[in-house]
């Protein structure tokens, strides 16, 4: 009798689980249309200033912005880099794929300065007794272009004060097997933007009103706040997509687990009640034995 | 009546404008800068002010004002496009929510912080001082 009824306890308990499981994929799926209907709006203007950056790049000549890579390839000092966790866990490989690339920066550029945005990250690194920068409390959930404006004021200040030379962002592109990225946001690199040249546009003359230079940095914190933006949704959409999956599989075994205890269950059941008849019957059958 | 051009006003969040024009005011770094057809190509820094074009298109002449952030303009071709951080109509700008963030700005600029927090505090209250120009000069509802 005991055991049906630890196994009925048990199909309970898993019941309750696949429910909350179920709750958090709905969830997240919700929350995933959300943020790309936010980027779709923001696609084109970052499209068209990107265009319009590098086609200032390519006319610009050498330039004394600190924003581009410097011509003689000096290695810069002080390296910074962005790093993009989930606030939660529960969510397959996904943050530990991002403290991985983050990790090996650092063993690759030793000193690099941690901006780290999502609560697990910074957790994670402060369990691992890595220094971060403290004072960026910046949420990973819900991204918004508001929130990636305060995230490039602040990394710009830190640029504009000498504190870094150079800016990595490491985030999780959710397109092919959900593939971490490292890629350098400041400063650009000439040569970087020339690959991406397109030979069949025909080159007209500009006017620059007042100078390259001078628009440049008029928009520079537009220009890295898209980047940044493009980035978070990327890497929350990652971040959902793989909670997404996670938590299938978690309900997939729940199934796979209710269904195997489900026939024991019944197994059991029949068992007992086997057994009570048998128990009557054979009682039934001595009292007739008695009587006669 | 002049002849229409195209233009393209694209903010951060949404596409605010893309249409013909007849004739354009924008605020440059070198300050406001007016805009024809057959402009010659050029690439200009926009600084937060006062944005106002007359619509071409099937109603000519209606007037737009709108208060921008910072961005650029480009011509091409007779094809004007502008890209800003945000852009807003007048009536669009909440006047006490204008005036609060007026004031923070400028306690923030008394304050004597560092050299950074001080052009990011001028910069907030360069933006302040711009929507409430636009909303007291052009109205626009309440």
């Amino acid at each position: 009798m005991s055991s049906s009824k630890e196994l009925r306890d048990r199909i309970n308990g898993i019941t309750e689980t696949k429910k909350i499981t179920t709750a958090m994929y709905l969830i997240a799926s919700t929350k995933m249309r959300r943020v790309r209907m936010g980027l779709e709006r923001t696609q084109p203007y970052f499209d068209a200033l990107r265009a319009e950056v590098r086609r200032m790049f390519r006319t610009a000549g050498s330039s004394d912005s600190k924003f581009f890579f410097p011509d003689d390839n000096t290695e810069p000092k002080n390296t910074g880099a962005i790093v993009v966790t989930a606030d939660k866990g529960l969510a397959g490989g996904y943050n530990f794929n991002v403290l991985k690339a983050a990790g090996e920066l650092l063993e690759k550029i030793p000193g690099t300065k941690l901006y780290v945005i999502g609560e697990y990250g910074r957790r994670f690194f402060a369990q691992h007794g890595v220094d971060t920068e403290k004072d960026f409390p910046f949420s990973a959930e819900d991204p918004t272009l508001h929130l990636s404006r305060d995230i490039c004021s602040r990394i710009l200040k830190d640029f504009k004060a000498g504190a870094l030379d150079r800016v990595y962002i490491i985030y999780t592109d959710p397109g092919a097997g959900a593939a971490v990225r490292t890629t350098r946001l400041i400063p650009f690199h000439r040569s970087a933007l020339r690959a991406e040249e397109d030979p069949e546009e025909p080159v007209t003359d500009f006017e620059y009103m007042p100078n390259v230079a001078a628009i440049l940095d008029n928009i520079v914190l537009s220009y890295i706040t898209g980047f940044v933006f493009s980035a978070l949704v990327d890497s929350y959409s990652a971040e959902l997509t793989a909670r997404m999956e996670a938590m299938n599989a978690a309900n997939r075994s729940a199934d796979d687990m209710l269904a195997e205890l489900k026939l024991n269950y019944q197994r059991a059941r029949q068992a007992a009640i086997t057994g009570e008849i048998t128990e009557i019957s054979a009682g039934a059958k001595h009292k007739r034995s008695e009587a006669k | 009546m002049p002849a229409p051009f195209t233009l393209s006003i694209l903010a951060a969040d949404h596409p605010f404008y893309e249409g013909e024009c007849l004739s354009l005011v924008i605020p440059t770094t070198e300050g406001q800068y007016g805009i024809m057809a057959n402009h010659s190509n050029m690439i200009a820094g926009i600084v937060p002010g006062i944005l106002t074009a007359v619509l071409g298109g099937k109603e000519p002449g209606e007037r737009v004002v709108a208060a921008v952030t910072a961005g650029i303009a480009k011509v091409e071709k007779n094809k004007v496009l502008i890209l800003v951080d945000s852009i807003e109509r007048p009536e669009e700008i909440d006047l006490k929510r204008a005036e609060r963030e007026y004031e923070a700005a400028m306690k923030a600029l008394k304050k004597k912080a560092g050299e950074i927090e001080h052009s990011l505090a001028e910069a907030k209250l360069m933006r302040a001082v711009n929507r409430l120009r636009a909303k007291k000069n052009y109205g626009g509802g309440s």
